[in-house]
């Protein structure tokens, strides 16, 4: 057999052979690994590509797959690894059912002078009639020297605003005043004004939910003898139209000056949320006990204003041993300022001191069973009240616009002020009686905007008086809840409904920090995505899959098929053979 | 020969056309710049750039219609002839012939030629290339071109009115508005006229005219805080006028229109400030050593519009007690008027002939008038000359009369003493308590003589000590006495200290009244003191009421309402926010109603100067947020001021709380 002849039967084989295996068509199995799947949750402003790519390059064989959050819950299944790119700006619901770890690229701030709101806090029930405060918590970076402006807004209105002159860099907390433009259930946003040049303009600004009451709280100023001390608390509230005072005062054996009602019995302390009593030291045991039942049972907040030391049935009224001490001139007390004092001897940990002198604590709330009492040691702060620029009425007027949020006869409280359309928020609803365990019939009706009422079922809680409901939020409009007891109280409580953000992006990050560490992933920054495989590695691997491989499928097997006969064909007509 | 008629007609014929293409051009330039013009006049342009633009249009259209009209060749008119009299393109091939030579025969050629210029010789050129009708029409252009300039702008607003029967004519703006300002007569300041003012600023009592220039059926004023203005047409426009007390935010609208056609007009009335008069020299109380000298007193006085009189008085008080007698007189004045609104006064006080006796009390003060004729006289902080021995040291300026003396020598006294009883208390262990006592019996006499000088017993300390504070503020009328009850006050606290035994306590006390008794017998108050009879005890009313006509009482119960200011605050910033977000109403009118919260509030006032001035969208939005930060602080002024504590108590603190109280764990 000549070389040609061989390389022609050699090619003419080899072409054989690869049509007799197309057409047997072989097969085999074997077991390979499944690829990882990583879902990248896109949660941040800004475009993640460049970080998706990094992660990519240091998750080899991973296959990512970027998805952004939806209808505000984290865009992660059960049992799927999920990483999540955040820079604060998007706040989501971690699922409850998520059983991959977590983990998180946190998306730093650019450097550069920056100014950030931390925090934001406001009074949760604000009076239609009065002003308001937010508190906001900043911090500065590059702000030696320069102003941030800090503006609240309500429905687009700048309702309050204030300049803050940074001295240094760091945090700084500025009290913006603001005044409501409605009743109900008000978005008021907060925002540090952008200045130019400024790092990150993600971090400017939260909304912060506020319900504004018509209602006024009422308060009863009861003086079981006259007293200067009582007198000037009771005007500081009487000239504001946020106060209801009913006032009564013995001025002797059987001689009283009193407003239409006032009394000091169970049915007024029901209705009543603070009770004022001056020169205490003249209750009758009655009184004291109703007094005692008002703050212990009741929930009430009770606030002596004595103008001598504890005396009669009246001393167990005051928590701790207090003492009187006269000064031959004046000194602050807190907000106020006095020469003769009743001091508390120690201060419990439960206690919350107001005003002390020279240590001493003069103005103490102490809680007492369910309610409190409040003691003014600053006997003769009423002396000074004209020379303290209004601090006088001013601390009067807070304390007990402060006190009374928790002692009101009927509350309605949400988890939080303001939510996300579409969310569902528990409720509770207080109903603060004399007699707990008397029956009450509570019912709830919810109206969201201009839509329908609903009513919403509330549940009894395990303590008296207390029930427990939750509420949709339906639409983009606040929604409010009207809750009356039959045969007694009635009132509205609101929450504010807003698509913004209502966590600060410092909350946002913490809040999926949490989430990361009981997940059990890991937190880096942007570019040591070294330190995700490791975590990723912990999430167990998928089992090897048996995979079925058929070789001869493959198009490819046409060319050396086709190449074999051609060249073969080739060969014979060179040697002249058909 | 038949070539000079053929050239003849034909040069004629392409006159005639060069003459209808400028035509044609000046036609259609006409109907541009008349097409411009009535566009520029319904857009309110101005009469400049309507004509420059229009012109320039006009001469581009006119040349480029002439230029399309094609050339006036010996062709073009051939053959416009050829058009109007069927010649059989002889003219055409004879103006060939003649301007283009061909190969033909002479014969051919010279026939051609003879036959065109026979048929050229009844031809009119003015019927085959009409020149009237491209006059006319030019004409009719330039007329009507030239009847929208004189007349379009004002034909634009006056010919909708009256074209349809039964609509109402619309509704006009503000065309302009001018206040005359007359300022009261004593203010010496001229009257002027403020042409399109936003902000006026006058003096108090100024009489305001305003006029506003407008189309309108009438013009409605409405003033911030008064009563409507009424606007009286008259030949310059609707005119009114009021006296100007008090700043006011004026809103002036067309009778009829809205808020947009509406203009603002912010007024500040800046009030009459009282004079300042002082005493420079001496400066200070004297005391002389005898019945005789002389006294150099300079005195200045300046007022913001101008001085009237300046004067200088004084009163003399002689005898004591019971007889104590005051003369007044006045000390001669040398004025020197650096100009209307700042003056010097200069005397010698001779106290020769004053008929001076020793202890009497000299006290003087100048008193200015400005021209305001309702104003009030002022008068300059008294001082006062002592005269004689019993005055202390002279010119000292601080002495205490003797009797007055007394009583704080006794309380320095009182304290000398106690610190003695002090310092010793080493060798007073035994009778310390009764050693405190006797202190305090002195320090009883010592208060009940300052009680008695007081004018009477004080029944209750407390209550006296409450009013305290409104005598310092002056609701008494005698701010002497505060100090007094304060004295006397301290040394009952310091008696009560010393009869416990507590004489360091009671030294602290016994200082605080030895102050208080200086601040209340400093001598001008001493002198110059008046008792008013409301704040005397009536002693004898003591122990006199009937038990049986005591009666409880009810008290009323004060209503504090919602506030209409507080809720026109509330409006107006929903209304600013849209017209934030949207542009709409923001107008004079709103910028009115931003002024009239507070006519006197600069800060509002300036605001709605801004919303009224605004004139892009940026300075419009830059307005809007500042006239809402206005707005706000106004409303923050207003309201009940916000918690200024925060009281944070757990729930769940009293159980837990009760709770380590029975364990006894709590307060170790």
């Amino acid at each position: 057999m000549t070389r040609a002849r061989l390389a022609r039967v050699v090619l003419r084989s080899a072409a054989i052979l690869v049509a007799v295996a197309a057409a047997i068509d072989p097969v085999w199995t074997i077991a390979r690994p499944t690829p990882q799947s990583v879902t990248v949750a896109r949660l941040a402003s800004s475009d993640i590509t460049a970080t998706a790519a990094a992660v990519r390059a240091s998750l080899s064989g991973a296959e990512l797959d970027v998805r952004a959050a939806s209808h505000g819950r984290l865009p992660c299944r059960p049992g799927e690894p999920c990483l999540m790119v955040a820079d604060g700006s998007v706040d989501v619901e971690i699922p409850d059912d998520l059983t991959a770890p977590l983990s998180l690229i946190a998306i730093a701030a650019p450097a550069g002078a920056n100014v950030a709101v931390r925090s934001v806090t406001a009074s949760l029930t604000q009076r239609a009639a009065g002003s308001g405060l937010v508190r906001v918590a900043m911090v500065g970076a590059g702000m030696q020297g320069a102003r941030t402006q800090l503006r609240v807004t309500d429905d687009g209105a700048t309702v309050g605003s204030a300049v803050h002159e940074w001295k240094t860099n760091g945090d700084a907390t500025v009290a913006v005043p603001w005044w409501p433009l409605g009743d109900g259930p008000r978005a008021l946003t907060v925002a540090a004004v952008p200045f130019e040049g400024e790092a990150s303009l993600l971090d400017n600004l939260v909304e912060v939910g506020v319900t504004v009451s018509p209602d006024r709280i009422s308060v009863l100023v009861f003086d079981a003898r006259p007293s200067w001390a009582s007198t000037f608390v009771r005007r500081a509230l009487e000239d504001d139209t946020r106060f209801q005072v009913e006032h009564r005062v013995a001025l002797g054996p059987s001689l009283v000056a009193a407003t239409t009602g006032a009394r000091l019995d169970a049915r007024t302390l029901d209705a009543v949320a603070v009770v004022i009593v001056g020169s205490p030291e003249a209750l009758s045991s009655r009184d004291v006990a109703l007094l005692e039942r008002f703050v212990r049972v009741r929930g009430g907040t009770l606030v002596l204003v004595p103008d001598r030391a504890p005396a009669g049935a009246s001393a167990r009224l005051f928590i701790g041993q207090w003492s009187e001490h006269l000064a031959a001139s004046s000194s602050p007390v807190g907000e106020l300022r006095a020469s003769e004092t009743l001091r508390l001897e120690k201060a419990s940990p439960f206690d919350v001191v107001l005003g002390a002198v020279k240590e001493a604590p003069a103005i103490v709330v102490s809680p007492a069973a369910n309610g409190r009492i409040v003691v003014s040691g600053a006997m003769d702060a009423w002396r000074y009240r004209d020379n303290d620029g209004g601090a006088f009425g001013r601390f009067w007027r807070s304390l007990v616009l402060e006190t009374a949020a928790t002692s009101t006869a009927l509350q309605v409280e949400f988890a939080s002020p303001i939510a996300a359309p579409g969310a569902e928020v528990p409720v509770v609803v207080r109903h603060l009686q004399m007699e707990p365990d008397s029956e009450s019939t509570v019912s709830a009706t919810a109206t969201c905007g201009h839509g329908p009422a609903r009513t919403i079922r509330l549940w009894p809680d395990g303590r008296a008086g207390t029930f427990l409901g939750r509420l949709n939020i339906e639409g983009r409009e606040a929604c409010q809840l009207r809750v009356a007891v039959e045969g007694g109280p009635s009132t509205v409580g609101g929450i504010a409904v807003t698509s913004g953000a209502i966590q600060t992006t410092a909350d946002v990050m913490a809040k999926l920090e949490r989430a990361v560490a009981r997940s059990g992933g890991v937190v880096v920054p942007t570019g040591e995505h070294d330190k995700l495989a490791a975590a990723l590695a912990k999430v167990s691997s998928p089992p090897a899959l048996p995979v079925a491989i058929h070789p001869m499928r493959s198009p490819w097997w046409m060319f050396p098929f086709v190449t074999f006969l051609g060249v073969e064909w080739w060969l014979r007509r060179r040697a002249g053979l058909r | 020969m038949p070539e000079t008629r053929i050239t003849t007609v034909i040069d004629r014929a392409r006159a005639r056309l060069r003459m209808r293409a400028v035509l044609g051009g000046l036609a259609a330039g006409g109907v541009a710049a008349t097409a411009i013009n009535v566009t520029a006049i319904l857009i309110a342009v101005p009469t400049a750039p309507r004509l420059l633009v229009s012109g320039l249009v006009a001469i581009a259209v006119a040349a480029w219609v002439t230029r399309a009209s094609g050339k006036a060749t010996p062709a073009a008119a051939a053959r416009c002839i050829e058009d109007a009299v069927a010649l059989d393109n002889l003219i055409v091939t004879a103006v060939e012939l003649y301007e283009r030579p061909q190969p033909v025969r002479p014969e051919i050629r010279d026939e051609v030629l003879r036959q065109a210029d026979a048929r050229l010789a009844s031809v009119d050129l003015s019927r085959a290339i009409p020149l009237r009708q491209p006059i006319a029409v030019m004409l009719a252009v330039v007329t009507g071109g030239a009847a929208v300039l004189i007349f379009g702008p004002v034909a634009a607003f006056v010919a909708p009115i009256g074209l349809t029967a039964g609509v109402e004519a619309r509704t006009h703006g503000i065309d302009g508005i001018t206040v005359h300002v007359a300022p009261p007569p004593y203010s010496g300041r001229p009257a002027a006229a403020l042409i399109g003012p936003v902000q006026v600023t006058v003096v108090a009592g100024s009489r305001l005219r305003l006029v506003v220039a407008s189309a309108a059926d009438g013009v409605l004023a409405a003033l911030a805080g008064q009563a409507p203005l009424t606007l009286a047409g008259g030949t310059e426009g609707f005119s009114g006028e009021w006296l100007a007390e008090r700043s006011t935010a004026v809103s002036i609208q067309p009778a009829g229109g809205t808020g947009r056609d509406a203009k603002f007009l912010s007024v500040i009335v800046v009030p009459d400030a009282p004079p300042v008069v002082r005493i420079p020299a001496p400066g200070k109380d004297l005391a002389i050593n005898g019945t005789k000298g002389r006294v150099v007193i300079e005195v200045d006085a300046q007022d913001d519009l101008g001085l009237d009189a300046l004067s200088l008085r004084f009163t003399k008080a002689s005898g004591g007690g019971e007889s104590l007698t005051f003369t007044e007189g006045e000390i001669p004045l040398v004025l020197s008027r650096a100009d209307g609104r700042h003056w010097r006064g200069r005397a010698e006080w001779v106290l020769d002939g004053l008929d001076l006796s020793d202890g009497d009390v000299l006290v003087y003060r100048a008193i200015a008038r400005d021209r305001n004729p309702n104003g009030s006289p002022v008068q300059s902080e008294q001082y006062l000359v002592e005269v004689g021995r019993l005055s202390g040291a002279a010119g000292s300026g601080f002495a205490l009369p003797a009797e007055e003396k007394k009583y704080a020598i006794s309380q320095q006294m009182v304290i000398y003493k106690t610190e003695q009883l002090i310092a010793a208390r080493a060798k007073h262990s035994t009778d310390w308590p009764e050693q405190n006592q006797l202190l305090a019996v002195e320090q009883r006499m010592v208060r009940a003589e300052v009680v008695f000088l007081g004018g009477g017993e004080v029944q209750d300390e407390m209550e006296e000590a409450a009013h305290s504070h409104e005598l310092a503020e002056g609701r008494l009328e005698n701010t002497g006495r505060a100090e007094m009850l304060r004295a006397i006050n301290f040394m009952s606290r310091a008696e009560a200290q010393l009869n416990d035994g507590k004489a360091v306590e009671a030294l602290v006390l016994e200082r605080e009244a030895l102050k208080s008794l200086e601040r209340a017998f400093d001598r001008r108050r001493y002198f110059l003191r008046t008792l008013p009879d409301r704040s005397r005890i009536d002693t004898t009313r003591r122990l006199t009421g009937n038990l049986k006509d005591a009666r409880s009482w009810t008290r009323g119960r004060s209503w504090l309402g919602g506030s209409p200011a507080f809720e026109e605050q509330r409006v107006l910033m929903h209304d600013l926010a849209a017209a934030d977000h949207t542009g709409a109403g923001l107008d004079a009118s709103l910028a009115a109603r931003i002024a009239a919260l507070n006519p006197s509030e600069s800060s509002l006032q300036q605001a709605a100067v801004a919303l009224a001035t605004a004139t892009n969208d940026h300075t419009r939005r830059e307005a809007v947020l500042r006239a809402m930060e206005a707005v706000t602080a106004h409303a923050l002024r207003s309201l009940g001021s916000a918690e200024s504590l925060r009281v944070v108590i757990d729930p769940l603190a009293g159980h837990l709380a009760d709770e380590v109280v029975r364990s006894g764990k709590a307060r170790q």
